[in-house]
C-alpha cells in the first residue's frame, strides 16, 4: 500500500521538479530574457503562439540590447479577459521596473495594473489601448481611428467596390477589433461605399481551427459573398487557407490585417490581392525606448512629452496618453517580397 | 474499534499525500527558483484570485461524493454574474443585484438537480449540456458588451485585509470550508451522501431519499457559483460573458487531487482545501518564474493524471488483493468490507 503511494509521490515530485528546473532555462531559448540589463521589463502579450506578438517581442529584444534592459515575455494560453491577471500580479511580486501589456480587456485588468502603478512600476499598453486608469501610456501601431475607413477602402480595392462581405474577427470582446468593426460600420452608414453590404460578423477567437471553421461556414451561408475581411492576422490567414482550397478561390476575396510571411503563399497563388498591416516590430522597439525614457526620468509619462526612437524619429504622447507608431502598410504581389515578418 | 479507526485515519493521510507532496514541492521549488516567491503578503493576497475555484471545489466535493458531477459550475458563474450586471444596470441597488445573482446561481443548480433526479439522466450528460447552455445564456444576455461602473464600495473586496495580511476572500473561503466540513462530515446529510455515492441502489433500499440528497447537492453547487459570481465581480469591476471560461477543469482537478473518489462514496473537505492550496502553489511558483500559460495548463493536467491514474495503474501490478482494493476502493474496502461500486450507475 505504502509503496503505491510512495510511487505516486515520487512521480509527482519528478514532474514538478522537471518543470521547475526547465522553466529557468526555457524563456532564454525562445522569447525574451535578453541581456542582463538594469531595467527589468515584463511584456505580457494577448496570448502566446501568435506570430504578430512574436514580432513585437523581436522589436523589444532588438532595442533591449542597446538599452541596458532585460525583457521577459510571459503570457496566457488563451486570450480570455482575465487570463493575464496572474502575470501582472506575478510581475508586481517580482518588483520589475515596467510592465508592458497588450490588454485583452478594457476594464478587468485595471485593479491589478493600478496596484502595479501604486508599487512604482511603469505600466504601458502596447498595440491596443484600454481604460486609461489602468496604464500610463498606450502605444498604438497606427492611428486606429482611421482604420475602419482604411479597411473599407481596402475592401473596395479588392472587390471593385461592390458586393456582399463578411467580417471574421478575433474574440467578441477584443477592444481593438470591436472599435475597427464599429469604424467600418460608420463608414458604410455614411454611404461612402454604397454598393458594399456587410452581411455578417463572426468570431474565430484568434484560434486557427475555429477561424477556419467560421470562414468555411461563411462560404456556405452566403453564396453571393464577394469578400471576407479579417482584421486579425490569425483570422485572415485561416480564411485565405480555406478559400485557396475551395471553389470560391478567385471569386471570394480575402483581405484584412495579416503578416507578410503568413500570407505570402496566398498572394502568390492568387487568393489574396491585397492586405495590410503595420510593422509590429516597430511597436516593440518603440515600447522599449519609451520605457527606458520614463524609467530613467528623461520624460514624464504625460501628454505632450517628446522623445526620439532610432528609425522612427521624434514622437509625442498625445492628449489621450497615446503614442502612434506610424501609418499602415498595404502588401500586394508587387511589394510583399520586400518584407520578412 | 481502535484498530479500525487507526487504519481509517492512516488511509485518510494516504489520500492527502499527493496534494501535500505537490504543495511542499511547489513551495520549495518556488522558493529555490525565485528570490521573490516567499513573500507571505503577496502569496496570501494571490489566494484571493482563487476564491471562486475554492468555493466551487468545496461544493463540487459534495456533488462528487454523491457519485454525480457538475460540469456547469463555471458557466453558471458567468450567467449569474451577467444577471448581477444587468440588474445593476437596470437600476437595482448593488446588494439587491448581488442577492439576485446568488439566487440565480441556486436556481440554475436546482435545474441541474431536477433534470438529473426527475428524468434520471446521468449528471455528466445533463451538466455537459448546461455547461454550454448557461454559457450561451450569458453570451446572449451580454452580447459583446462589458458591464462596468459598479459603485466603489462594492469593488475591491479582495483587497480588504481582515487580520494582518489575510485578505477577505481567504477568510470567506475558510468559513465556507468549515460549513462544508460540518455538512459533509458531521451531518446526516453528509452521511447519506457518502452512502449514496458508495451504493445508490442499496441506499435507496434502506429508505434514504437519494434524489432529495442529490438535488440539494446540485442546488448548493449552484448557490456557490452565484456567490462566487459576486466575489469575482467585486474583484474585477467588470462583467463579460467569457468570465471564468474553462474554470470547471481546474475545479474538478482540485477535488480529485484532494482524494475525493471521482466515482463517489469517498471524499473530504480538508482534502479539497489542501489540494486547492497545492494547485495555487504550483501555479504561483510557475508564474513567478515567468512560465507561460500553456506550460502551466500542461503541468496541472499532468498532476491530475499522475494523481488519479498512477495508483490505478500500479494496482494492476500490485502483488496482493488488498493493495489492489486499497488503490481502487480506498482503505475501508481493503479492511474487509466487500468491494463496492458494482451497482453504480444502474440507477
Amino acid at each position: 500500500v505504502i509503496s503505491v503511494r510512495k510511487a505516486v509521490a515520487l512521480a509527482t515530485v519528478a514532474v514538478i521538479g522537471i518543470v521547475l528546473s526547465g522553466c529557468q532555462a526555457a524563456p532564454e531559448g525562445k522569447e525574451g530574457g535578453t541581456g542582463d540589463g538594469s531595467i527589468r521589463v515584463v511584456y505580457i502579450p494577448k496570448n502566446l503562439g501568435n506570430p504578430y506578438f512574436d514580432n513585437i517581442v523581436a522589436g523589444f529584444n532588438e532595442a533591449a540590447a542597446d538599452l541596458d534592459m532585460t525583457v521577459e515575455v510571459v503570457g496566457p494560453a488563451q486570450a480570455g479577459a482575465t487570463d493575464q491577471i496572474q502575470y501582472i500580479e506575478s510581475a508586481i511580486q517580482q518588483k520589475v521596473d515596467a510592465i508592458a501589456i497588450s490588454p485583452n480587456d478594457n476594464d478587468a485588468l485595471v485593479p491589478s495594473l493600478q496596484r502595479a502603478m501604486d508599487a512604482g512600476i511603469t505600466v504601458i499598453a502596447v498595440n491596443s489601448d484600454m481604460n486609461p486608469d489602468g496604464r500610463q501610456v498606450a502605444i498604438l501601431p497606427v492611428d486606429f481611428s482611421i482604420l475602419g475607413s482604411f479597411l473599407i477602402d481596402l475592401t473596395k480595392e479588392v472587390t471593385g467596390g461592390k458586393g456582399e462581405f463578411a467580417i471574421l474577427s478575433a474574440t467578441s470582446t477584443a477592444p481593438d477589433q470591436n472599435s475597427w468593426i464599429e469604424g467600418m460600420k460608420e463608414v458604410l452608414a455614411a454611404g461612402e461605399a454604397p454598393d458594399l453590404k456587410l452581411v455578417d460578423t463572426v468570431y474565430g477567437d484568434d484560434a486557427p481551427d475555429k477561424s477556419a471553421n467560421e470562414a468555411a461556414a461563411l462560404l456556405t451561408k452566403y453564396p453571393n459573398l464577394s469578400a471576407i475581411v479579417a482584421p486579425t492576422t490569425v483570422g485572415v490567414a485561416a480564411a485565405a487557407q480555406i478559400v485557396s482550397s475551395s471553389p470560391s478561390k478567385g471569386i471570394v476575396q480575402v483581405t484584412g490585417l495579416g503578416t507578410p510571411n503568413e500570407m505570402r503563399q496566398y498572394v502568390k497563388d492568387g487568393t489574396v490581392k491585397a492586405f495590410a498591416l503595420w510593422d509590429p516590430k516597430a511597436e516593440g522597439i518603440l515600447a522599449a525606448y519609451l520605457i527606458a525614457a520614463i524609467t530613467s526620468g528623461e520624460i514624464e509619462a504625460e501628454p505632450g512629452a517628446r522623445f526620439s526612437v532610432p528609425g522612427l524619429g521624434d514622437l509625442t504622447i498625445t492628449d489621450d496618453g497615446q503614442v502612434i507608431t506610424g501609418p499602415p502598410v498595404t502588401f500586394t504581389a508587387d511589394n510583399i517580397d520586400n518584407f520578412d515578418f | 474499534m481502535m484498530a479500525g479507526r487507526g487504519r481509517a485515519s492512516r488511509g485518510r493521510l494516504q489520500q492527502l499525500l499527493p496534494a501535500v507532496t505537490i504543495f511542499v514541492v511547489a513551495v520549495v521549488g518556488g522558493a529555490v527558483s525565485s528570490p521573490y516567491f516567499l513573500d507571505v503578503d503577496s502569496l496570501l493576497f494571490h489566494t484571493g484570485r482563487y476564491v471562486e475555484v475554492g468555493l466551487l471545489a468545496l461544493a463540487l466535493t459534495v456533488v462528487i461524493v454523491h457519485g454525480d458531477i457538475d460540469l456547469s459550475v463555471a458557466s453558471n458563474l458567468a450567467f449569474s454574474a451577467a444577471v448581477l450586471g444587468l440588474s445593476f444596470q437596470a437600476g437595482a441597488p448593488i446588494w439587491v443585484a448581488s442577492l439576485v445573482a446568488v439566487a440565480t446561481g441556486a436556481v440554475l443548480g436546482a435545474l441541474n438537480g431536477l433534470i438529473v433526479t426527475r428524468l434520471g439522466v446521468p449528471s455528466l450528460v445533463v451538466t455537459l449540456g448546461t455547461l454550454a447552455l448557461y454559457r450561451g445564456m450569458a453570451q446572449i444576455a451580454l452580447g459583446d458588451q462589458a458591464i462596468t461602473g459598479y459603485p466603489s464600495e462594492f469593488l475591491g473586496s479582495d483587497a480588504i485585509l481582515v487580520v494582518g495580511p489575510v485578505p477577505l476572500p481567504l477568510v470567506l473561503l475558510l468559513v465556507a470550508a468549515v460549513l462544508f466540513w460540518v455538512l459533509l462530515e458531521r451531518s446526516t446529510f453528509g452521511l447519506r451522501a457518502l452512502m449514496i455515492g458508495s451504493n445508490r441502489l442499496a441506499s435507496r433500499y434502506t429508505g434514504i431519499r437519494t434524489d432529495l440528497n442529490r438535488f440539494l447537492a446540485f442546488t448548493l453547487a449552484g448557490l456557490m457559483a452565484g456567490a462566487a459570481a459576486v466575489l469575482v465581480t467585486s474583484r474585477l469591476g467588470s462583467t463579460r460573458s467569457n468570465l471564468s471560461l474553462g474554470l470547471e477543469l481546474l475545479v474538478i482537478t482540485v477535488v480529485v487531487l484532494g482524494g475525493t473518489d471521482i466515482f463517489g462514496g469517498r471524499g473530504t473537505i480538508f482534502g479539497t482545501l489542501v489540494a486547492l492550496f497545492a494547485v495555487i502553489a504550483v501555479r504561483e511558483a510557475l508564474a513567478i518564474n515567468n512560465v507561460n500559460g500553456q506550460v502551466q495548463d500542461a503541468v496541472i493536467g499532468l498532476v491530475l493524471i499522475v494523481t488519479v491514474a498512477v495508483p490505478l495503474a500500479l494496482a494492476r501490478h500490485a502483488p496482493t488483493r488488498r493493495a489492489r482494493a486499497t488503490a481502487i476502493h480506498g482503505p475501508q474496502a481493503a479492511a474487509g468490507t466487500p468491494p463496492i461500486g458494482v451497482e453504480k450507475g444502474t440507477q
